[in-house]
Parts: structure tokens; C-alpha cells; sequence
């Protein structure tokens, strides 16, 4: 998928683990680990509203888009 | 309410349920295999109720004829037992909580396809039942008119339904996986 996710990059920047993050925006770890690893299909509009208050970022900070050969 | 706790309401509420479709199952499994049994046993009963069944004059059937009509009997009850085993997993997938998975409603679709199936065994082996025990021809005016009971199509109505919403079911499993990997 082109779009990347750059959550670990923001983590890294505001010295959060993955799982205070969790807690915070009150998803599961697993949930995050998707997010993190690019399994997740898609990310709800309320989930990125609460990573970006809880990071204090833009929703562009953590979503870029690589573009890459088309999918089928 | 977030989508685990209603996940953990819904199990508390079919808990027992589940576990009294389980008894009731293998009850009547037991049940019918007994009661089975006990008919085929009885000459004299066996020829009064299909005599009343598919009238005519009752005869007695011999020891050998009883014993091939348990055997077709015994060929219904062994989809029953399927059916039972389909039960059994289908509950179990609930009461571990996978209520909108793909292997419940596979387990769903089991139960009415082997319930459509006993039922329709059932009025198939009819017309041979009734040719081991009578003498006349098996498909007189008497059998034909009482070949097909009202239940016949109660069953094939309900397991029909089981089947159908397995299907739907299905569908919803696939849907609730992929809505799963929003996060």
C-alpha cells in the first residue's frame, strides 16, 4: 500500500512506548502493533484524531504517501 | 459501549443457552436412538402403527425384516449424530466467544445441511420401510396419500432457514474481519 504509516517515527521523537500510547488513546496493543507494522487496513478519522492530541502532531506527520508500482 | 465489552455481554448472555441446546441435543440423540430401539423390538407395535400410519391390514414382520428396518433407522440417526457433532462445535465456537466467525457459520451450515438431509432420508426410506413390512405393493393409494407428513415440510422449512441464515452469517463473518483491521 502506498500509504505509510510513520508511527514509530513520532514515538521515537516524543519518547513514548507503543504501549503508554495504547493506553492513551485507549486502543489495545495489538491495535497499535498493526498500525505500526502496516497490517492495519485503514485507520478511523477519531483513532488519528487521538494519536495526533496524545503526540501532538498533524495527521500529515504520521501518514506519507510513497508512491510506488500500481496494485491490481 | 466499546466492541469487547459487548463481545464479553453478548457470551454472558448465551451462556446457558448454549449449554441447554448441548444437553438437548445429545438428549435427544439418546432419546431417539432408544425409542429406535424399542420399536423395531416389538413386532406387534410395529405392525398396529404402520397400519395406522399407512393403513391396510397390519402383519406381523418377521425378526430379519425388523432388524433391516432398524438398520434403515439406524441410517437416519447416524445424520442425526452429525447433526448433533455440528451442534456441539457450533456452541463451542459461541461460548469461546466467536460468535461472528467463519467457523461458526460454517458449523451452522453443517446443522441444516444434515438436518435437510435426515429429513429428507427419512421420507425417501419411507416407501422401503413400508415394502420390507407389507405384503401389498409398496406404493398403494393407502401410502401415497400419507407419504409426506405436514412436519416433513416443518423441518425442511426450519433447517432450510438454519442453511440460508449460515449463509448470511458468513458474509457478515468475512465483513466483521475486515472491519477488524481498522483500527
Amino acid at each position: 500500500m502506498p500509504i505509510v504509516v510513520e508511527l514509530d517515527v513520532m514515538l521515537a521523537r516524543r519518547k513514548m512506548r507503543s504501549k503508554e500510547l495504547a493506553e492513551r488513546i485507549g486502543l489495545s496493543e495489538q491495535q497499535v502493533s498493526m498500525l505500526r507494522s502496516g497490517r492495519a487496513r485503514g485507520v478511523r478519522f477519531d483513532t488519528l484524531a487521538r494519536i495526533c492530541e496524545v503526540l501532538d502532531c498533524q495527521p500529515g506527520d504520521l501518514l506519507i504517501h510513497r508512491a510506488g508500482p500500481p496494485q491490481d | 459501549m466499546p466492541a469487547i465489552d459487548k463481545q464479553t455481554a453478548l457470551r454472558a448472555r448465551i451462556v446457558w443457552p448454549c449449554r441447554a441446546i448441548r444437553a438437548a441435543a445429545i438428549g435427544y440423540a439418546a432419546w431417539s436412538l432408544l425409542r429406535v430401539g424399542a420399536f423395531w423390538a416389538d413386532a406387534e407395535f410395529v405392525a398396529r402403527a404402520f397400519s395406522g400410519w399407512y393403513g391396510g391390514e397390519p402383519a406381523l414382520a418377521d425378526g430379519l425384516r425388523r432388524a433391516a428396518g432398524f438398520g434403515l433407522s439406524l441410517a437416519i440417526w447416524a445424520l442425526v449424530i452429525g447433526g448433533v457433532v455440528a451442534v456441539w462445535r457450533l456452541t463451542g465456537h459461541y461460548l469461546a466467544g466467536r460468535v461472528f466467525s467463519v467457523d461458526a457459520s460454517v458449523a451452522l451450515k453443517r446443522v441444516g445441511q444434515l438436518g435437510l438431509a435426515a429429513a429428507a432420508l427419512d421420507i425417501a426410506l419411507r416407501p422401503v420401510i413400508r415394502a420390507l413390512l407389507s405384503p401389498g405393493p409398496a406404493l398403494d393409494p393407502h401410502f401415497l396419500a400419507r407419504w409426506v407428513r405436514p412436519e416433513d415440510l416443518l423441518y425442511a422449512a426450519v433447517f432450510g432457514a438454519l442453511w440460508v441464515l449460515a449463509h448470511v452469517l458468513e458474509s457478515a463473518a468475512s465483513l466483521s474481519d475486515e472491519v477488524e483491521q481498522f483500527v
